[in-house]
């Protein structure tokens, strides 16, 4: 088991995360979310969801990325991101002491399981779950991106088309 | 045995961070950005609690689904953002006060 490169992933992430936080222009922050969901990718891998590592990549690094770069391009002329000055500091304590519960909520959990060696294919098995038990949630997953699609090219449409 | 809980921590971190970028930051794109992190702590999170059981896939189904509506999020998000900013010039939500009464005086 690679322990050494999960954690490695796991603190590039942390960092990319950090860093949208304190980044001022906004394509930068763009870029550090792809370090960051490049990374969760990564640890994706390193846990044996391989459908997900490749999901997560086509999906949000491929789509949504670019999805979010355009619009940065579209509406931003200065590009820059100024923060709530006034809010940033409460904010700050607010999601430290947040963070600070989670993790002394989390030392009283017992610890996860270490990760079965071996090989691990779980490709077909989340295909074959995805036309038997999943079957309904995938259908309406499909509706749902349907009207998204739709949706979204009509809000984001010039003019509206007259009914 | 190694304390393997820095899984959780991670997903703990990413959520924390997205929360206070979603509030504090000024930029509608960042926003969402902000809200994709918080997503991404919980699929971070359903893989890691998916080895409770390790026969089944459940968790790892989850987040695929998580995946899925995280992306119609995006894509109505920025349509919305789009057509905000044609019509108010601005891509910052705290711009948009046409429905206050006073604008200028309760800013």
């Amino acid at each position: 088991m690679s322990q050494g490169t999960l954690i490695a992933f796991e603190l590039l992430a942390a960092v990319a995360a950090i860093g949208i936080l304190f980044v001022r222009a906004v394509i930068h922050a763009a870029m550090l979310l792809l370090v960051c969901l490049l990374s969760v990718a990564g640890i994706f891998a390193l846990l044996g969801a391989e459908f997900l590592f490749v999901s997560q990549i086509m999906v949000y690094a491929g789509g949504v990325l670019v999805l979010l770069i355009m619009g940065i391009m579209v509406t931003s002329h200065q590009a820059r991101s100024e923060i709530h000055s006034t809010a940033f500091f409460p904010t700050a304590v607010m999601g430290t002491a947040f963070f600070v519960f989670i993790i002394s909520a989390l030392s009283a959990f017992r610890s996860l399981p270490p990760l079965a060696d071996g090989p691990s294919g779980t490709a077909p098995a989340i295909g074959k779950l995805l036309i038997s038990s999943y079957v309904l949630p995938f259908e309406l997953a499909a509706v749902l991106l349907l009207v998204a699609l739709v949706g979204s090219a009509i809000v984001a449409a010039d003019k509206p088309p007259r009914t | 045995m190694i304390n393997d809980n820095h899984l959780l921590y991670l997903g703990a971190l990413l959520l924390c961070v997205g929360l206070v970028i979603v509030i504090t930051r000024r930029n509608a794109i960042v926003v969402l950005m902000g809200i994709e992190l918080m997503l991404n702590a919980s699929n971070i999170n359903l893989v890691a609690f998916d080895r409770y059981f390790p026969g089944q896939l459940d968790g790892q189904m989850l987040s695929l689904f998580v995946i899925i509506v995280a992306v119609c999020e995006a894509a109505v998000g920025i349509a919305i953002v789009l057509r905000v900013y044609h019509y108010y010039d601005t891509a910052r939500p705290g711009d948009l006060n046409q429905l206050k009464e006073h604008a200028d005086r309760n800013s």
